[in-house]
């Protein structure tokens, strides 16, 4: 059954902060997480009854709103690479980002292998434990464990670069 | 360093604490001792249900409606280079319309006119043509408006349910747009379900028409056709020029 006008309003109102509040963390752009607030719900209203027999729709847009941002990213840094092939060397027009320029999760997450990118959401941005990433990605809490001791692995890799960050213990 | 945990992981999540203030979860059992001993989780309970109570100001919402990004490339983002092609290929086929009208009647010499880009549901972004344009729900729909003058600018949906939606502003007062000059305005609808004709209304007026009047004038315009969009000939804005588009809402396949 589809959504009346009256639920998709109902369905923005109580979810839209959620996951515009994720997309902005995750992308780090207005405008980008705008369009992913609004791509998030037409997928929803697509989805239909199978949105609506979700025992938890936050749950679920948790998932679609990760994945949709972090294939935007992938495919960011996919134009970004073109752009660079095809850039200009520098001293002839091109731009070279400075040092201290800030760090954002975006920037970090680009940096990660792809099967890291998703668990590192969860657990740094969203501050989930273990056993929840687990459930959201669907793999047990042992690969949860090891993706994240990869990350560990990173980012002592990383230290004095100011790529990565912390996991608690 | 930008990744970092501000809470350990025997606190609660950010998803727990979203379904508690989504109304999901009851704050009771563990989740409610958790929460009157971590003064962390409740400050961060209280941010999540503050970001809500702004969440209205911030991306409108009316029925179907919600708001885009501010210019067309932000929207058009998803789509890439071929979306702007296709947004550039569309000036061809701007129509103009002028109140009242016939249904399907082209007029010229307004200075107003009004095209519509849609979103299709594969991502393609495309003008719906003049005539016998169709759309199907869950598609989104922008307005690109031009006026020969100086003017505030307001769309205003007519749907074959017998609804009128404020559009484009989504509330306020309507935006100024420069005089001949291609603007795409912001906000977006996301079509609902309620399928068959609609009429799209856009005004251009000297004063800042609120949104509120160009609906109660779209209602009764809608009830003076017998709540037949393709029989509205026009909506009664004095002293605003108007014009509109009509298209088919459909079912996907």
């Amino acid at each position: 059954m589809s959504f009346s006008r009256a639920e998709i309003d109902a369905l923005y109102r109580q979810y839209g902060p959620s996951v515009l509040r994720r997309a902005r963390a995750i992308l780090g752009n207005e405008a980008a997480a705008k369009d992913a607030l609004q791509e998030v719900f037409i997928r929803a209203i697509r989805a239909g009854d199978g949105f609506r027999g979700e025992a938890s729709p936050m749950t679920w847009l948790y998932r679609v709103t990760t994945n949709l941002c972090l294939n935007q990213l992938r495919d960011h840094a996919r134009r970004a690479e073109l752009l660079a092939e095809n850039a200009p060397p520098p001293g002839e027009g091109a731009v070279v980002p400075g040092h201290d320029e800030r760090l954002t999760v975006a920037r970090v997450l680009a940096r990660l292998p792809e099967e890291l990118r998703e668990i590192a959401v969860y657990y740094f941005v969203d501050q989930m434990n273990q056993d929840e990433i687990a459930e959201i990605v669907g793999v047990s809490r042992h690969t949860v464990g090891n993706r994240l001791e990869e990350f560990r692995a990173l980012a002592r890799a990383a230290t004095g670069e100011g790529v990565v960050g912390s996991v608690a213990p | 360093v930008t990744l970092e945990r501000t809470r350990p992981e025997s606190c609660l999540s950010d998803l727990v604490l979203d379904r508690l203030v989504a109304g999901e979860l009851r704050e009771e059992g563990e989740l409610a001792a958790h929460l009157s001993s971590c003064a962390a989780c409740r400050d961060r309970r209280d941010q999540l249900a503050a970001e809500r109570t702004r969440f209205p100001d911030e991306v409108f919402v009316a029925g179907l409606a919600a708001n885009a990004a501010r210019t067309g490339r932000r929207w058009w983002a998803f789509g890439g280079s071929a979306a702007a092609v296709a947004v550039a290929g569309a000036a061809a086929l701007l129509l103009t319309l002028r109140g009242p009208v016939e249904p399907g009647v082209r007029t010229k010499g307004t200075g107003l006119t009004l095209e519509l880009i849609a979103r299709r549901a594969d991502g393609r972004i495309e003008a719906l043509p003049a005539t016998g344009g169709r759309a199907s729900p869950g598609e989104a729909l922008r307005f690109k408006i031009r006026s020969a003058r100086a003017a505030h600018v307001a769309v205003v949906g007519l749907d074959a349910a017998g609804v009128a939606t404020a559009y484009a502003p989504s509330s306020g007062a309507a935006p100024s747009v420069a005089a001949a000059t291609d603007t795409l305005l912001d906000g977006s609808v996301v079509l609902d379900e309620t399928l068959g004709p609609e009429r799209v209304v856009a005004v251009a007026c000297e004063r800042a028409l609120s949104v509120d009047e160009l609906v109660a004038a779209g209602k009764r315009a809608l009830a003076t056709a017998g709540n037949a969009p393709a029989r509205v000939t026009a909506v009664e804005i004095a002293g605003c020029a108007q014009t509109s588009v009509l298209y088919e809402k459909v079912s996907r396949k």
